[in-house]
């Protein structure tokens, strides 16, 4: 037994609280919702094709088209989002893409710094997909996912 | 105990170990204990490969826990360069010997340790499914981790050479434990028994000392079985010198008495060849010089006459199993003239015999000498009634060798006045001159005799005629009237009658012949005496 190896930690980065669901919670709750530009003609997604394409499995939209994930950055809408979506937190999330970018494979949804901004992005971008609070949405957006309040 | 690789070991054992116990009993013990401790090292080996396997397959579960993680992510992404990290990183332990990841029927990466490209054999391995980082549910992947067969070995190996020191060491003690012990229980009392074996026996301590501390165990039951042993054998030469002392001093003795004896005795076997003979043998048989060994009885010199009969009493003693005797004379050619002996043969076996030889010389000359006596008179030395009698019946039993014979009676006349008159002295006087008269009136190898007091009697052989047997007869008478001179000076005058009978042996006898010549002696007595008259030649 004493000849056993130590026990190999690959990745010492990675949080053992993967896996685990979010504690905390935003105090102001908003439905989140999911959105497309209608001109890429994907009336709905589901919530593992959302899953896939924002945490860098799935490059391309339904259609075959590009997808662009859009993030917004820090704000308790992010921390919703992930923890709606995929039971993490942003901590974890920070952990798993710090990872995949050591790879070099897959790299992180570009950010934007308002759910205005994602949402003019979207609007103007066909490839583009974005979370916002539902209070947010134009017309010139579509609504693939209604993730709802938490 | 015939188990027989054991026997077959022991009889190895005896011929090639050395001739020591203690060396013998170390090396069987060394040698039997490093063969079973190398199967047993062997089994060792085997039992530690299955259990190290085991226990190598439950430690890579545990190492794919550690990097389930960043495989659920790897193989949900895809991902070859995180799978490469991961695979690498397991590849570092020592007891992996390969590792495969793959996504979704993908492989991811996989690597080998050493020159192999893949795993060969039945290697153990596990197989692990990779879920989704964000769906329990849903499966992204497999990671597989082989088991390394070097490294598995290699542990078995150390293992198993760890346990073959602790069985050296341990067959290296016992075997010198034994060796003292065989040394101290067996070997050491076997060698204290020796010296004493060779301690020389005095009568104040005959009996061997026991070895101490083993007076109840089985070297002491030995030292008491020898010593049991030791006293019979003592027991057994003293009655044999005893024993051969008395059957010296008998043979002495016996060798003794057969020299001085004057019984000629020897030994031989049923052939009759001679096997062995005392002085007296030689002496009493008068040979020239002492048999050889083996010779022959019946081929001796004095005893060559009578081969047939000796051999026929060795036969008989041989087949009646009893003693045959004979009276033999030794023949006048030897240097034994005129010597008898006396042979008697007994069998001593069944191709034994003893044969006793005395001499009988003496025997048979006085039976001869009283067998004269009885035949003859003593007065005159002529044959007596008696011896006339034997005579006859032995002419008569003769047949015709004298086909015809003349018997003459003769009566003295006057000889009873001679008798009253001069004394018996004077009568006996005249009585053997009368015998030597009638005597030399006969031919040699005529018979007379006297058969009664003044009566005599002739036999004449071959006297075929009255005439001639008449002739003698007168001159008898002639010769018996003519006057007698004594020794005295007397002188007296007698005379005689005579009858004669003349007889033809084969159809008379001679009782008959007796009375008729008695009756003619009778006629001539009546007729005036001093005559003489013939018996009817035909009488009945």
């Amino acid at each position: 037994m004493r000849r056993l190896p130590v026990m190999l930690l690959l990745l010492p980065a990675l949080p053992n609280a993967l896996g685990t669901p979010a504690r905390a919670r935003p105090a102001a709750e908003q439905d989140l919702v999911v959105i497309v530009n209608p001109a890429a003609h994907v009336a709905h997604l589901t919530r593992s094709q959302v899953i896939d394409i924002f945490m860098g499995r799935l490059r391309q939209l339904p259609t075959g088209a590009p997808a662009l994930p859009i993030d917004l950055s820090g704000g308790a809408a992010r921390a919703q989002f992930y923890g709606q979506l995929v039971h993490w937190s942003l901590a974890q999330v920070g952990s798993y893409w710090a990872r995949l970018v050591f790879s070099g494979q897959a790299s992180p949804p570009f950010r934007v710094q308002s759910a205005h901004a994602a949402v003019q992005l979207v609007a103007d971008n066909p490839n583009a997909i974005a979370y916002v609070p539902r209070t947010a949405i134009s017309p010139r957006v579509r609504i693939v996912l209604d993730l709802g309040p938490r | 105990m015939t188990w027989a690789p054991v026997e077959t070991l022991r009889r190895l054992a005896a011929r090639t170990a050395p001739r020591s116990l203690v060396l013998r009993a170390t090396a069987l013990i060394f040698a039997l204990a490093l063969l079973l401790g190398l199967a047993f090292a062997l089994a060792c080996a085997r039992i530690v490969e299955r259990h190290e396997d085991a226990r190598l397959v439950s430690q890579l579960q545990q190492l794919v826990a550690t990097v389930e993680n960043t495989a659920k992510i790897a193989c949900y992404l895809h991902d070859q360069t995180l799978a490469r990290e991961i695979a690498t990183g397991l590849m570092k332990t020592h007891a992996v010997g390969g590792v495969r990841i793959s996504a979704g029927g993908t492989l991811l990466y996989q690597t080998f340790r050493g020159a192999a490209a893949a795993p060969q054999g039945h290697l153990s391995r596990i197989v692990q499914t990779i879920h989704s980082p964000f769906d329990a549910r849903s499966t992204v992947g497999t990671i597989t981790l082989y088991l390394s067969r070097t490294h598995l070995r290699a542990l078995a190996w150390s293992y198993t050479r760890v346990v073959l020191a602790i069985l050296a060491a341990e067959v290296l003690v016992i075997s010198a434990a034994t060796a003292l012990v065989v040394f101290l229980v067996v070997t050491d009392p076997i060698k204290r028994l020796s010296i004493e074996l060779h301690r020389p026996r005095t009568s104040a301590s005959p009996a061997l000392r026991v070895p101490g501390g083993n007076e109840s165990d089985e070297i002491g039951q030995l030292v008491a079985d020898i010593n049991g042993l030791l006293g019979h054998l003592d027991a057994l030469v003293s009655a044999e010198r005893t024993l051969r002392i008395q059957h010296e001093l008998s043979d002495r003795k016996l060798r003794l008495v057969l020299n001085q004896t004057e019984l000629g005795m020897f030994i031989m076997d049923a052939q009759g060849a001679l096997q062995s003979w005392n002085p007296a043998f030689v002496r009493l048989l008068a040979l020239e010089s002492e048999p050889c060994e083996g010779e022959t009885l019946s081929r001796l010199p004095p005893l060559a006459q009578r081969t047939l009969q000796i051999e026929n009493m060795l036969r008989c003693a041989l087949l009646g199993a009893q003693s045959y005797e004979a009276d033999l004379e030794l023949p006048s050619s030897t240097g034994a003239s005129g010597r008898w002996i006396e042979l008697s043969i007994n069998p001593l076996g069944p191709d034994q015999l003893l044969g006793v030889v005395h001499d009988i010389t003496e025997r048979k000359r006085s039976v001869a000498a009283a067998e004269a006596l009885a035949m003859h008179d003593p007065l005159t030395g002529l044959l007596n009634r008696r011896g006339l009698d034997e005579a006859l019946t032995r002419l008569f039993g003769a047949g015709a060798a004298h086909d015809t014979l003349a018997l003459l009676a003769i009566d003295l006349d006057w000889f009873k006045e001679v008798n009253d008159t001069l004394g018996h002295a004077a009568g006996d006087e005249v009585l053997r001159a009368v015998g030597r008269l009638i005597e030399s009136a006969v031919r040699a190898g005529d018979l007379v005799a006297r058969i009664g007091g003044d009566e005599f009697v002739a036999v004449l052989l071959g006297a075929g005629h009255v005439q001639r047997a008449g002739e003698i007869a007168d001159g008898i008478i002639a010769r018996l009237t003519a006057p007698l001179r004594l020794e005295g000076g007397t002188q007296v005058q007698i005379g005689a009658s005579i009858g004669v009978a003349q007889a033809r042996t084969a159809e008379d006898s001679p009782a008959a012949l007796m009375r008729r010549a008695d009756a003619a002696m009778y006629t001539s007595k009546q007729s005036g005496r001093g005559r003489v008259c013939f018996a009817p030649s035909q009488a009945v």
